[in-house]
C-alpha cells in the first residue's frame, strides 16, 4: 500500500470526520453498486457457456468466469467491511461468563459489547482464553497457521493487500475489528494470535482473575 | 420445452409474473430463465418506479412480482407497502444485488412474501422462481 505524506500541524477533527463519512459512502458505493454489473457479467458468461459454443468461445467464457469469481471475492470483502460499518449494534453490559466458556472465577466481570460479535470471533478463531487487564478484558485466540505471520490490525492488512486477504480469515477478522472499534474495543494480530480488547463495563480490579 | 416446464405447479400458482428491474440485463436474464421453466406463464417486464403502483394495482389476480429493491436510485419499499396493502393477492419477492438481513426484514414488513439477494448463477434463479411459482 502506498504511504500518504505526513500532515504537519493541527488537523481539524471536523474535516477528519467528514472525510471518514465520505470514505464510508465510497466504500458502500463501491461494494454495492459494482455488484450489479458484476452479476450481469457472471450470468451472461454462464448463458454463453450453455449455448454449445466452439473451443475459442469456451476458452473466452472460462476466462471471463475466472475473472468474475476473483472480482466477486474482492467485492465481497469490501461489502463485508461496509456492512460492519453500518450494522446496527447493541453494546450492552454482558457477564463475561456468558460469552466465553473459559471464564471460571470471572463471574463478577462484565464487558460492554454486542454479544454477537464475540460469538462471531469465536466462530472464526475458536473459543478464546480470557486475560483481565487494568481497564479492559482481552480475548486471545491462536491464529490458523496460514495467517500466523500477519501483524497489526487485520483491517490494515486487508486494505494493504485486498487480493491476498479477501475471502480469508484476515478479512473475517477485519470485519470483527470494525465492529469492536465501533463499541470502544479493538482487535489486533501478532505473535500468531488474535487479541480482542473489550472495554470492561464494571471495575475489573479485584475480580480474582 | 425444458424438463422443468413439465414440473407440476401448485393449483394456486400465478399465471402472470412481473419482473420489475431497472437493470436491463438482470431483467432479460430473469425472463429467459422463467420462460425456460414455465413457457405458459405471461411475463411482463417493467423498469421504472414511476407509474409502478398504478400498473400493479390492475395486475391479474394472484400475479407474482419480482421487485428490485432499488429502481433508478429510489428504494421500492414505499411502493411495495402501498401496492401490497391494496392488493393482498399479489405475491411480492424483493430482490437486490446485495441484500442485508435488515433490508430483508424491512421488505417483509412492507408486505413482501420473500426477500433474497439476486442469485449469482442461473441455477440460483431457477431455485428462486421455483419458490415464487410454487413449483413442486
Amino acid at each position: 500500500m502506498s504511504t500518504l505524506p505526513p500532515v504537519s500541524g493541527p488537523v481539524s477533527s471536523a474535516r477528519s470526520d467528514e472525510f471518514e463519512g465520505l470514505f464510508d459512502h465510497l466504500l458502500y458505493a463501491v461494494s454495492h453498486d459494482l455488484r450489479s454489473p458484476m452479476l450481469s457479467i457472471g450470468l451472461g458468461a454462464e448463458l454463453l457457456e450453455g449455448s454449445g459454443a466452439d473451443e475459442r468461445t469456451r476458452l473466452g467464457v472460462e476466462s471471463i468466469q475466472r475473472g468474475h469469481e476473483d472480482l466477486v471475492r474482492l467485492l465481497d470483502a469490501l461489502t463485508q467491511v461496509s456492512r460492519a460499518r453500518r450494522r446496527p449494534l447493541d453494546a450492552q453490559p454482558v457477564p463475561l461468563a456468558s460469552l466465553v466458556p473459559d471464564a471460571t472465577g470471572l463471574e463478577s466481570v462484565a464487558v460492554r459489547v454486542d454479544p454477537r460479535i464475540v460469538a462471531e470471533l469465536a466462530a472464526v478463531v475458536g473459543a478464546p482464553r480470557v486475560v483481565i487487564g487494568d481497564e479492559d478484558v482481552r480475548l486471545i485466540a491462536a491464529l490458523p497457521g496460514d495467517i500466523g505471520e500477519v501483524e497489526g490490525p487485520p483491517l490494515e492488512a486487508l486494505f494493504a493487500s485486498l487480493g491476498l486477504h479477501a475471502g480469508t480469515t484476515v478479512a473475517a477478522l477485519a470485519v470483527i475489528q470494525v465492529q469492536l472499534e465501533r463499541q470502544g474495543g479493538t482487535l489486533v494480530l501478532g505473535g500468531g494470535q488474535a487479541t480482542a480488547l473489550l472495554p470492561a463495563s464494571v471495575a475489573v480490579a479485584g475480580s480474582g482473575a | 420445452m425444458s424438463l422443468e416446464s413439465l414440473t407440476p405447479r401448485a393449483s394456486d400458482a400465478p399465471g402472470t409474473v412481473f419482473i420489475v428491474d431497472d437493470e436491463p440485463d438482470h431483467a432479460l436474464i430473469a425472463r429467459h430463465v422463467l420462460r425456460g421453466m414455465a413457457p405458459e406463464l405471461e411475463v411482463r417486464v417493467l423498469s421504472t418506479i414511476e407509474g409502478l403502483a398504478r400498473e400493479l394495482a390492475v395486475a391479474p389476480p394472484g400475479s407474482a412480482v419480482l421487485l428490485d429493491r432499488l429502481l433508478g436510485g429510489v428504494e421500492s419499499y414505499a411502493t411495495l407497502r402501498e401496492v401490497a396493502a391494496g392488493r393482498p393477492d399479489l405475491r411480492f419477492t424483493l430482490v437486490s444485488a446485495w441484500l442485508t438481513p435488515e433490508e430483508a426484514e424491512r421488505a417483509r414488513e412492507a408486505g413482501a412474501a420473500d426477500a433474497a439477494q439476486k442469485p449469482a448463477n442461473l441455477d440460483g434463479w431457477r431455485t428462486l422462481f421455483r419458490g415464487m411459482l410454487g413449483l413442486v
